[in-house]
């Protein structure tokens, strides 16, 4: 033990390569700030800079495909589709996001330079998340994106709403991260290692096997807070109505696609099911459990408390915690895969899965932001009363998300539907089987609010006034490139699917050795 | 395997036709823009369906294997996989041929018709995605990309059909239609699930793609045993299941009992759109799909028997309510009705390439007769009513005289084109040894009734099509006359008629007062050479079907050999008798040289020829017999007062009204909205919402909660989450 400590210390395994992408988003994150603090009147100029920096990054990740999956720095950061994959939903999310909250530039006292800087160190620590194959990276990761992601929902500085909502995140999310960091620990004491990879290999054997478990129980409940699975999703609706819109939409693809990364990579690959041993045996097949149970209520409970809203920020925040449950679907097939080819198809499932939510809830909740007007006024139902024909373009691009969201063939939301059911699916376990059927009832019974907002917009009367709002350059942007997502994911899906699934077998397990 | 990216050029041209009309034309406002833009994408459709049917590299109609065009892959999911390919094989070669020359015909003839309507650019922007679903449909290569032309042609037939949306009748009628084609989709699609659970594979032909060969499933259900004869096996979930699922919507989308009534409805669209998708294409898609499943069928006796009973009974059930109708279009709505039910017949008995003969003859003339109905309604003001009309040969002597080509070719009359068609089907239904046909029933063979409800349809249609064209080109003119007799029909027609009047110009005008010096007028050529072109395909199109026995030899029957690799053969013989197609021109004594098509003679049995004949005889007797009772009674007497239940279509509609639709609709009023949406869910909102404003009214509170019941909440769940986890590790120290 002592001996590869002190290797490791006297010859680093420094592989700058391996972590450029993310290098280049924190460094990308300073000279924000850095120009901001210079030039604190500037609109546009960071959010150029920001584009840039997150098109390199994406760049350099993207060129990482096909090189097999290795590890660097001493085994802690993983180079594997997985880590790829959610990064370019990452990166993308990100993107995307910036471009959403040009709406502020004209009629919002929000400090822009900052909040992109925030953005940016927000996307540095998720995508850590993903890449993080030891306990100690992905922690770090999660706090300097939970840091930034508090900062951001009270961005608003004036707004009640906004402060409640960073208040009550902040406070929930140390909870959540105590859950988190004591399970990690637990771990480590069953194990003595923080390396996923090791754990993998240790939990055959491990030296307090009841530690193993109180230790998955306690990161199950981490997790699940950061991904707002049931009963840990009690945050997501305030949190998602106070912050402003565009955060709103990040914080449901971003954080959420980042916090699966992980969350896949402790359980998925470090808490396999390994045959003869007891212990192992035991966490896989609680956690298993545990996760089809949560998967279930997640749906039901996100689905029926979005009929009842009558917030549109409310309504989409039960639905992404409905698609969170959808999304541990695929997740639960990942972890009862017979095989790693099967299971790298299932992760890369969710994956492509939270891609397609991303597109399609970005594309959302630049509406939202759009329509929204100055500290969010206007987000209820009501106020959507009517502006079908009025407002074309709106209406019928926030009626293509819905249906995206819902699920309808041609769309993005159907093939990733349709991909994270699949490996549960053919698992032919009874749970896992009725996880499926629990699934697709809740596709029903989403159709109802999904098709409710349609119907306001088209066929209700509007009795107050409406003002068309300026749409700018950035969410025409926006509108562009997720209503070409929608259309492309769904009709073409074909060709990044394989790409998330390349190169197979991502065995950390051996690279590490 | 061929590949031909042409193919996608006749599906795409279309498409862009639609794209363009809606996007510019819609700014444009030009008629001359609207019709050549239309127009031209068609005749290109057109030009390349006949080009690769006839020409490319020997011609796909005439080729052993189809030629495929791969698009992109579309899904592909473990073992499921979906491509966007197309593919022409003989089959898909002769719709894709009759659709897009007939389609071409009626764009040119609609340039006419809807001269001067507010909605031009709109209406040709329908109609060319209609081709392109159309011929999607015809030409996938897949299932799921047939039932996407399939749900494509039905969107575009909702919206053709309440075009006039400003008029009640046709917005009814659009709802009834897409309603009545739902009910038999959900029959297509649990049909397909069924297709690919028994074989693994949704593709129509064996492929290769990108080096993965993709298995035909009608071939992999082909070679499979076939289902045996009896009720059982229709819920088995096997063959004869997917069979009937799929005929289920077949019914719908060719307006079979019981799904059959939104079609003459949908006649409330405008007479070109009648003309393409109600009687020359889309209705027949259902034929298509039974064709092209004919390896399906073949293997359930059970499915095919079903299906031959349901195309008779509603062949002869539409030809008596045609009897009675009134109104111009509605007479050749139920008897299109009546015709499908004729090519379902011959599905049913296993006459599968009849069927097809059937349904190109068909489109010719019924295109024909509809466009010729345009043009009289287009003369007469938009008067459809034939009891106002009479004596118009005079007036518009083109459109008498093609129509009578019409008529004679769809009465039946040799030469004709409906002629061979028909008489094929029936000798078929005569002479069929398909097990199931030949049950008896009380002792009488099933296919003699059948044959026999066949023969009656035929008189049946003679005499309705005899007293259309009475009524309306002969006899007195009947223009400024009142109606007298207030019936039903009249009525109800008439308010419709009246409530659309005097709205603003967006939809057809109904003019009940003619003006006094009224003259009907014949049509602008644009509408007159279509049916002349028409007119000559009615009478001479029926030739390429020309059978052995009633050329005297001379010729074998060419359509229907070129077409026999599409069917699958049952009898094990095949592999001995290698089909070939015989040019039409081809000696027979060439042919009866080569030993390995001496079998095929032997198919030409003396008795047998004997027994076609004296059938065509017969038939022919019918038809001029059907002729003959028509001017009998409708000759001097062209509005003879005809029964009352056959006028009201034997009450159908009211009875689907009283037993399905109203009691739907008060379970969904009654406990659906009422109680579950207002009860259930409205309690719900308002109870929560009462449960937050009693909280508000005590509590002083930021928004909805507080941070320290949240952290309970998810303190209790974490309790729960590691008791679980606990409890193993319990098991663990056991």
């Amino acid at each position: 033990m002592n001996t590869i400590l002190l290797q490791a210390i006297s010859n680093p395994d420094v592989n700058l390569q391996a972590i450029l992408p993310e290098t280049i988003v924190a460094v990308t994150g300073i000279i924000v700030m850095l120009y901001d603090v210079f030039a604190p009147k500037q609109k546009n100029v960071t959010t150029v800079i920001s584009l840039i920096g997150l098109a390199i990054a994406a760049y350099f990740m993207y060129s990482m495909w096909g090189g097999g999956p290795t590890t660097s720095w001493n085994g802690m950061i993983a180079n594997d589709p997985l880590r790829i994959s959610f990064s370019l939903v990452l990166l993308f999310v990100a993107a995307v996001t910036i471009l959403t909250s040009t709406v502020w530039s004209e009629r919002e006292t929000v400090p822009v330079g900052e909040y992109h800087a925030l953005l940016l160190f927000a996307t540095f620590g998720s995508m850590f998340m993903a890449s993080g194959n030891d306990f100690v990276i992905i922690f770090l990761g999660l706090e300097t994106l939970s840091i930034a992601t508090y900062v951001m929902a009270g961005l608003r500085k004036s707004d009640l709403k906004s402060n409640e909502s960073a208040m009550k995140y902040f406070i929930l999310g140390s909870f959540a991260s105590a859950f988190l960091l004591y399970g990690m620990a637990l771990i480590y004491g069953a194990t003595g290692t923080t390396n996923v990879a090791l754990i993998a290999e240790r939990i055959a054997s491990p030296t307090f096997p009841g530690l193993l478990l109180m230790g998955g129980a306690m990161l199950v409940i981490g997790f699940g807070f950061k991904v707002a699975t049931v009963p840990f999703h009690v945050w997501t609706p305030d949190v998602y109505e106070g912050a402003p819109s565009p955060v709103t939409g990040f914080m449901a693809a971003g954080p959420k696609a980042a916090a699966f990364a992980s969350f896949i990579r402790v359980f998925v690959i470090g808490f396999p099911l390994i045959g003869g041993a007891t212990a192992a045996g035991y966490l896989h097949e609680s956690w298993v459990t545990a996760l089809a149970v949560m998967a279930m209520l997640t749906m039901t409970v996100g689905n029926i408390s979005a009929i009842v809203q009558n917030n549109v920020k409310r309504m989409l925040a039960y639905s992404s915690i409905s698609h969170a449950g959808y999304a541990m679907v695929g997740f639960v097939g990942a972890g009862v895969a017979k095989t790693p080819e099967v299971r790298d198809a299932a992760i890369a499932a969710v994956a492509f899965y939270l891609l397609t939510y991303a597109v399609t809830n970005l594309g959302a909740f630049s509406i939202i932001s759009l329509v929204g007007q100055k500290n969010d006024r206007r987000t209820e139902f009501e106020d959507y009363n009517g502006i079908g024909f009025k407002s074309p373009v709106i209406a019928f691009s926030l009626s293509l998300f819905m249906l995206s969201l819902l699920g309808l063939p041609m769309t993005a939301g159907f093939i990733g539907k349709v991909l994270v059911f699949r490996p549960a699916l053919e698992a032919g376990s009874v749970m896992l089987t009725t996880m499926v059927v629990v699934a697709v009832v809740n596709t029903a019974i989403s159709a109802y609010y999904y098709l409710r907002l349609i119907v306001v917009m088209f066929f209700r009367e509007r009795t107050t006034d409406w003002s068309e709002p300026k749409m700018p350059v950035g969410v025409a942007a926006v509108l562009l490139i997720t209503i070409i997502g929608v259309f492309y994911f769904g009709l073409f899906s074909g060709s990044w699917i394989e790409k998330f699934v390349t190169p197979s077998a991502p065995t950390a397990v051996q690279a590490a050795k | 395997m061929t590949e031909n990216n042409l193919l996608s050029l006749i599906i795409f041209a279309p498409l862009a036709g639609a794209v363009i009309n809606w996007l510019i034309g819609g700014k444009l406002k030009n008629e001359l823009f609207s019709s050549v833009v239309a127009c031209g994408t068609v005749a290109i459709s057109t030009i390349v369906a006949f080009y690769i049917a006839f020409v490319a590299g020997g011609g796909a109609f005439h080729a052993e294997k189809p030629v495929l065009d791969h698009l992109w892959t579309w899904i592909q999911v473990g073992g499921f996989r979906a491509d966007f390919g197309l593919g022409m094989d003989r089959l898909s070669a002769v719709y894709a041929c009759f659709v897009t020359f007939v389609g071409f015909l009626i764009h040119v003839f609609a340039t006419g018709y809807m001269h001067g309507d507010k909605g031009f650019y709109r209406f040709f922007a329908f109609l060319n995605l209609f081709m392109f679903s159309m011929l999607t449909l015809v030409l996938a290569d897949n299932f799921l990309l047939m039932f996407v032309g399939w749900e494509g042609v039905g969107l575009c037939s909702y919206l053709l059909i309440g075009y006039y949306i400003k008029k009640d009748e046709a917005r009814e009628a659009a709802k009834k239609a897409f309603v009545m084609n739902r009910i038999g989709d959900w029959g297509v699609l649990i049909g397909v699930f069924l297709i690919f659970t028994m074989t693994g594979s949704i593709s129509f032909y064996d492929k290769v793609v990108g080096g993965e060969t993709v298995p035909s499933a009608l071939d992999a259900i082909a070679k499979m045993a076939a289902d045996p004869f009896t009720a059982g096996v229709i819920f088995a979930g096997g063959i004869t299941s997917a069979a009937v699922l799929l005929f289920i919507g077949a019914t719908g989308k060719s307006a079979q009992i019981p799904l059959f009534t939104w079609l003459p409805d949908a006649m409330a669209g405008p007479t070109p759109v009648s003309a393409l998708i109600h009687a020359a294409t889309m209705v027949t898609a259902g034929v298509y799909m039974v064709v092209r499943c004919n390896g399906i069928y073949q293997n359930a006796p059970t499915a095919m028997f079903i299906v031959a009973i349901i195309g008779c009974a509603t062949a002869v059930f539409a030809a008596t309510i045609g009897l009675a109708q009134n109104d111009i279009k509605k007479v050749l709505a139920y008897s299109t009705v009546s015709q499908l039910g004729y090519m379902f017949l011959a599905c049913g008995i296993g006459a599968f390439v009849a069927a097809i003969f059937h349904v190109m003859t068909h489109a010719f003339f019924k295109a024909l007769l509809f466009l010729g109905s345009g043009s009289v309604i287009h003369g007469m003001h938009h008067e459809q009513d034939m009891r106002r009309m009479g004596n118009l040969r005079k007036h518009m002597p083109v459109t008498f005289w093609t129509m009578v080509t019409g008529w004679l070719a769809i009465c039946g009359v040799p030469i004709f084109a409906g002629f061979f068609s028909k008489d094929e089907i029936l000798y078929r239904t005569f002479a069929t040894k398909a097990s199931a046909s030949v049950a008896t029933l009380g002792g009488v063979p099933v296919n003699m009734v059948l044959w026999g409800v066949g023969l009656a349809t035929a008189v049946l249609t003679a005499v309705y099509m005899t007293r259309l064209m009475w009524m309306t080109f002969f006899g007195a003119e009947r223009f400024h006359e009142e109606l007298h007799e207030v019936e039903a029909y009249a009525s109800v027609h008439a308010d419709d008629d009246h409530a659309a009047h005097g709205d603003d110009d967006d939809e057809e005008e109904h003019h009940h007062a003619l003006p006094a010096d009224f003259k009907p007028h014949e049509s602008p050529w644009n509408m007159t050479v279509p049916l002349m072109v028409l007119a000559v395909l009615s009478t001479l199109g029926g030739l390429v079907g020309i059978p052995y026995a009633l050329s005297g030899g001379a010729v074998d029957n060419y359509f229907e050999h070129a077409l026999e690799p599409v069917i699958v053969k049952k009898v094990e013989h095949s592999e001995t008798k290698e089909v070939k197609h015989f040019l039409a021109s081809e000696p027979k004594t060439e042919a009866v040289s080569e030993p390995s098509k001496a079998a095929e003679h032997t198919e030409h049995d003396p008795a047998e020829l004997a027994t076609e004949r004296t059938l065509a005889v017969v038939s022919v007797i019918l038809a001029l017999a059907g002729i003959g009772i028509g001017i009998a009674m409708f000759g001097k007497t062209p509005l003879r007062k005809m029964p009352k239940i056959l006028e009201d279509k034997w009450r159908i509609d009211e009875f689907y009204n009283g037993y399905i639709v109203d009691p739907l609709t008060n379970l969904s009023r009654d406990f659906l909205w009422k109680g579950f949406d207002l009860g259930v869910v409205d309690g719900l909102v308002n109870g929560v919402g009462a449960l937050v404003a009693a909280l508000g009214g005590t509590v002083r509170r930021i928004q909805v909660g507080f941070v320290r019941s949240y952290a309970a909440f998810i303190l209790c769940g974490a309790l729960v989450v590691i008791g679980y986890f606990v409890y193993y590790g319990l098991k663990l120290i056991r």
